[in-house]
């Protein structure tokens, strides 16, 4: 059973290279959102095993998406992405209920496997 | 001294002492007066007015003309006397009115009814003193104040032979004829020691200007110029200094003076020493018509222009150097846009065309083997254009020329990692201003994101119209090194177009750093 995920980020084309890469990585892309609250309506609707959780979206941050995933019932893991390092975004990477990051140049199905575990 | 006797006799004291020591009163003031100041003419006319005293004194010699030119030459000193009221201090008639004035004078001092007459003597005075006090209200410096001295004497004078004409018409008879007589030799006696006293005076102005050749060794340029203003009585006068490089005359701060032409109404007298010019005077033509204050001028204007001189060729360098900087900084901007022109139009649309391909690509992949090999080689050129974008964008920001620098912020908020709070207005700012103020903030959220460790950051900026003030405040970590090479950079930008940058960064307490950028940046 391949682990089912939900990729959330504004760029189409991100969403669309990193399913195909996911795809052919040994996970299920079932969903994705363009915003924190298509995010947050997707995951309650589809509820996948990982959210792909971009941290710069056009309403709310990731941090706070991840917060409210978090919040519900049977949380799916979450792995935020950015663009940028891990450092840039100082202590709130720290205290986010997240169980990684992943820089979008290091995506790859091994390594998200490797934080999903 | 014979006149007297010849028309008192020696029996009459009473009567020929006053007169006789009017007339030696004036004849001595006169002679002193030519003697000590040969330069001007009123000595002169003070002698002549005292000579002119006597002669009305022959009247009873017997002789055949000399009764006739005596019996009609009783106000014959008023004639010279007005000259040399109207003229003092140097004696010299300018002018039509003046000139008009002093022939009426002498004019009615022999011709019937003239100052014979009490109304006419009145009416001559009131207009004597009226072209008097006109002649002052209309000079300038120097020559107002011999102005003010003549319209002194004119009053002083009118004033004495209206008064004698008016009480000889209120009271007739010999006794008022006698006080009057009295009285008006008075003043003719004051009159003279008051002019011979302001001849040995005169001239003022150099004694004044003298003063200030002693003042100016220790003053600054833009003092010499308010001295010398004040020594010269002329509030407009200008002081130029010469700079033998650029061969212009600069003022005190340094800026180029425009030399007037003759049409200009000012006057220019050149400062020269050993045949080089050396300072400029631009003023009003009365206050220099006297070669001796000219050269007095001279002498303290190349005692303090060589100091003087010096400070306006420094500061002259000063805005050179920062014109020079000006230019740099804005040819080094020109050049960032065209880099940024040249990455946004060459490699960026070309990887553009990559994308689409891959895209492409994957799609018509067989296998998800290859589909996810293409998408892993999407997801590094997606990277790489990000990168890309953003070494362009820090080059120089199309949003800031195109839309303004609340637009070109608040791209720059998006890209942030942490969150941003803007304040700034949508109001026009020159784009070298801009500019300055944008690469403020990227700097500052760059060092922000790098060493801060903070949470919040806010950027706000007031735009006043002397320029902006440009804030970015964060709560990180504080201890930001103002000596660092990002931050020297922002200060040499904002120094350049002659604002200033302030870091206020104590350990633990945030960030604040501070830009107050002039809008005023001058021509380049």
């Amino acid at each position: 059973m391949r682990p089912t995920v939900l990729i959330v980020d504004d760029h189409d084309s991100f969403r669309e290279s990193a399913r195909a890469l996911l795809e052919a990585e040994g996970f299920a892309v079932v969903g994705d959102a363009a915003d924190g609250a298509g995010a947050v309506a997707a995951a309650a609707r589809l509820r996948p095993d990982v959210v792909l959780l971009d941290i710069q979206l056009p309403d709310v941050d990731g941090f706070v998406v991840a917060r409210r995933l978090a919040a519900g019932p049977d949380p799916p893991r979450v792995v935020l992405i950015s663009s940028r390092e891990a450092v840039a975004y100082g202590p709130r990477m720290d205290t986010a209920p997240v169980c990684g990051f992943l820089a979008k140049r290091e995506l790859s199905g091994a390594a998200l496997a490797a934080l999903v575990g | 001294m014979a006149a007297e006797w010849r028309l008192y006799g020696w029996a009459d004291p009473g009567g020929w002492a006053p007169d006789l020591l009017t007339g030696w009163a004036m004849i001595g003031c006169g002679l002193a007066g030519w003697a000590r100041r040969p330069g001007s003419r009123s000595g002169g006319l003070l002698a002549a007015a005292g000579f002119a005293w006597f002669v009305p004194d022959f009247g009873a010699a017997g002789v055949g003309p000399l009764s006739w030119l005596a019996a009609h030459a009783l106000y014959l000193h008023r004639g010279p006397l007005v000259q040399l009221v109207l003229t003092y201090p140097q004696g010299r008639v300018r002018g039509r009115v003046e000139g008009a004035t002093v022939v009426a004078g002498y004019a009615a001092a022999v011709v019937a009814p003239g100052w014979g007459s009490q109304a006419g003597t009145v009416a001559l005075a009131a207009c004597l003193v009226t072209v008097a006090a006109i002649r002052y209200v209309r000079a300038a410096g120097a020559e107002r104040r011999m102005r003010r001295s003549a319209l002194q004497a004119t009053v002083l004078f009118a004033a004495g032979a209206a008064a004698v004409a008016l009480l000889r018409f209120a009271v007739p008879g010999p006794a008022a004829e006698t006080v009057t007589l009295l009285a008006y030799e008075v003043m003719l006696c004051a009159l003279a020691a008051g002019l011979l006293a302001g001849l040995l005076r005169w001239p003022w102005d150099r004694a004044e200007v003298a003063d200030l050749v002693v003042e100016l060794g220790e003053t600054r340029s833009g003092a010499l110029r308010d001295e010398l203003a004040r020594a010269l009585g002329d509030p407009s006068l200008q002081v130029g200094y010469w700079l033998p490089e650029s061969a212009m005359f600069v003022d005190a701060a340094g800026r180029p003076l425009a030399v007037p032409g003759l049409a200009s109404g000012r006057s220019a007298t050149v400062v020269e020493r050993d045949g080089q010019p050396l300072a400029i005077l631009i003023h009003d033509p009365a206050v220099l018509g006297d070669p001796g204050l000219v050269e007095a001028v001279a002498s303290a204007a190349r005692l303090g222009a060589a100091n003087a001189r010096l400070q306006a060729e420094v500061r002259a360098r000063l805005a050179e150097i920062a014109a020079s900087r000006r230019r740099i900084l804005a040819a080094a901007d020109e050049e960032r846009g065209r880099l940024e022109h040249r990455l946004r139009d060459g490699a960026q649309w070309r990887l553009g065309e990559l994308a689409q391909a891959l895209r492409l690509a994957r799609e018509s992949a067989t296998g998800p083997g290859t589909a996810g090999r293409i998408a892993r080689a999407e997801l590094q050129l997606t990277r790489t254009r990000e990168d890309l974008g953003r070494l362009a964008r820090g080059l120089h920001p199309r949003q800031l020329s195109e839309r303004g620098l609340a637009a070109a912020l608040a791209a720059l908020a998006q890209d942030f990692p942490l969150h941003l709070d803007l304040a700034v207005p949508a109001a026009e700012t020159s784009p070298t201003v801009a500019a300055c103020a944008y690469f403020i903030c990227c700097e500052a959220l760059a060092n922000v994101a790098k060493h801060a460790s903070a949470s919040r950051v806010q950027i706000s900026v007031a735009t006043k119209a002397s320029g902006i003030i440009v804030e970015v405040t964060d709560d990180g970590a504080g201890g930001a090194d103002p000596e660092g090479r990002g931050i020297r950079g922002l200060s040499d930008r904002v120094e350049t177009l002659g604002g200033t940058l302030t870091v206020a960064s104590a350990p633990g307490q945030g960030t604040r750093l501070t830009a107050v950028i002039p809008d005023s940046t001058g021509p380049l």
